[in-house]
């Protein structure tokens, strides 16, 4: 498979579900592409349709008509075990909420996705080290996320979401959760990776300190994209 | 389109990993799981080996007709005590299931990891279940009968008591791994985003 310009490209996606007898149009029509090494906000107000377009994108959930590739993949085309292979490889999940496994230590959390990658567990052992240190939490690998702050849980997520080497990290509301310091911690954290690793991340938010460090913002209103921004425009927006 | 994946990989030894650890660091709520099925194990077991022993003694006018309902009814508590305890413990970890699920975890990875669970958990519980109902069985009639003519019937016929405790851990087995195995498979097959939405 050629490394494509595009890793996730989805065009006029639709979602409608039934809330009791309302169908609700969570997506009507959304289209855009997000280029490799690329750090893209998708923000719009609560209920306008950003985590259900971070579930369609993330595989977790299907979409009524639409397309998605992801890295050159048609999502909708995949049968579970490719989806799940997918979700294991290619993207990297980061939550509000962090679901982390409680039972397990920082570190058995960031080796779970290996385990079901059919990673050898020696490399397992070594490679979530290294994940641990690159997120600053080397201290903290035999903590069970209830002995570690949210911050660092967080941290312990970003490191999960690392851990096979995705093409993608998808971010839904990273930071809402944790107070203002410790948000614009893991703001930086996710700059650095999409710096110096190249990740490419894509945040559902609506968290303002993310345009600074945005790529490009795309603005969503009632299921559909009001508009996309460079991060260029916003600055110069901003000086005039 | 296909990827042309490979086989999927899932080591027995992996799965017994982290089902061990599961069970380990929730092991207060483990116990409980277990004492679930050793109580319905038990008062089977009780009933039964009560039953055996006086039909033992009183050779001619054997079991009563009540003691059949009675073992009756305990088959029913201990049905309901397992599958109880195993529907609970999965169905309060539906969201840890859409999280398998986020990180690459297929359907029957996910089973697979709760079925070695209950079976552990089966295990554990049938065997103590087991020994504590047959000797509370043989307990029961000491008020009647001295420990000497207890013995004096049991220990000719203490294959019976075997197979007794093999019935314990077979039904302890098969009933943890069935209420698993169902609700399991159910929220396994829930999509991710589903089962992290489940509320409980």
């Amino acid at each position: 498979m050629s490394l494509g310009e595009y890793v996730v490209e989805i065009s006029d996606v639709y979602k409608e579900y039934t809330l009791g007898k309302i169908i609700i149009k969570a997506l009507q029509g959304i289209s855009f592409k997000i280029e490799r090494e690329e750090y893209v906000s998708i923000m719009g107000p609560s209920g306008s349709g950003k985590s259900t377009i971070f579930n369609a994108i993330g595989g977790l959930d299907t979409v009524t008509s639409g397309e998605i590739y992801i890295d050159q993949v048609d999502i909708a085309e995949l049968d579970a075990y490719e989806l799940a292979w997918l979700r294991n490889r290619k993207i990297g999940y980061i939550f509000q909420t962090f679901n982390l496994l409680l039972a397990f230590t920082a570190q058995e959390n960031v080796e779970t996705p290996m385990v079901f990658a059919g990673v050898p567990r020696e490399y397992r052992r070594k490679r979530s080290r290294e994940i641990l240190k690159l997120v600053g939490l080397q201290d903290r690998a035999k903590n069970k996320p209830g002995q570690l702050s949210g911050g660092q849980q967080q941290r312990v997520a970003i490191a999960r979401a690392l851990a096979n080497d995705p093409a993608i990290i998808l971010a839904d509301e990273p930071t809402a959760n944790l107070d203002l310091a410790t948000g614009l911690d893991i703001i930086g954290l996710l700059k650095k990776l999409n710096e110096e690793q190249g990740t490419t991340i894509v945040s559902a938010t609506h968290d303002l300190k993310m345009i600074n460090i945005s790529d490009r913002i795309i603005w969503v209103r009632d299921g559909k994209v009001d508009r996309i921004e460079d991060r260029a425009d916003i600055q110069i927006a901003a000086i005039s | 389109m296909s990827l042309d994946l490979p086989e999927p990989d899932f080591p027995l030894s992996d799965v017994f990993f982290l089902s061990f650890s599961n069970i380990r660091r929730r092991f207060f709520r483990s116990v409980i799981t277990a004492l679930g099925v050793i109580l319905g194990i038990a008062f089977m077991a009780a009933l039964l080996t009560s039953s055996l022993t006086l039909g033992w003694l009183q050779e001619e006018s054997g079991v009563e007709a009540y003691q059949y309902w009675l073992v009756g009814i305990s088959l029913i508590v201990c049905f309901g005590g397992i599958t109880n305890s195993m529907l609970m413990a999965v169905n309060e970890r539906v969201k840890e299931i859409g999280v398998y699920k986020c990180i690459g975890g297929l359907d029957s990875h996910i089973v697979r990891l709760f079925i070695v669970e209950a079976l552990l958990l089966g295990i554990l519980g049938g065997s103590i279940g087991g020994i504590i109902g047959i000797g509370m069985g043989i307990a029961i009639n000491l008020n009647r009968f001295s420990l000497e003519e207890l013995l004096a019937v049991i220990m000719p016929n203490y294959t019976s008591l075997i197979l007794l405790f093999a019935l314990c851990l077979l039904i302890s087995i098969i009933l943890t791994a069935l209420a698993t195995f169902i609700p399991a498979r159910r929220a396994a097959s829930l999509s991710p985003a589903e089962a992290l939405r489940y509320e409980n």
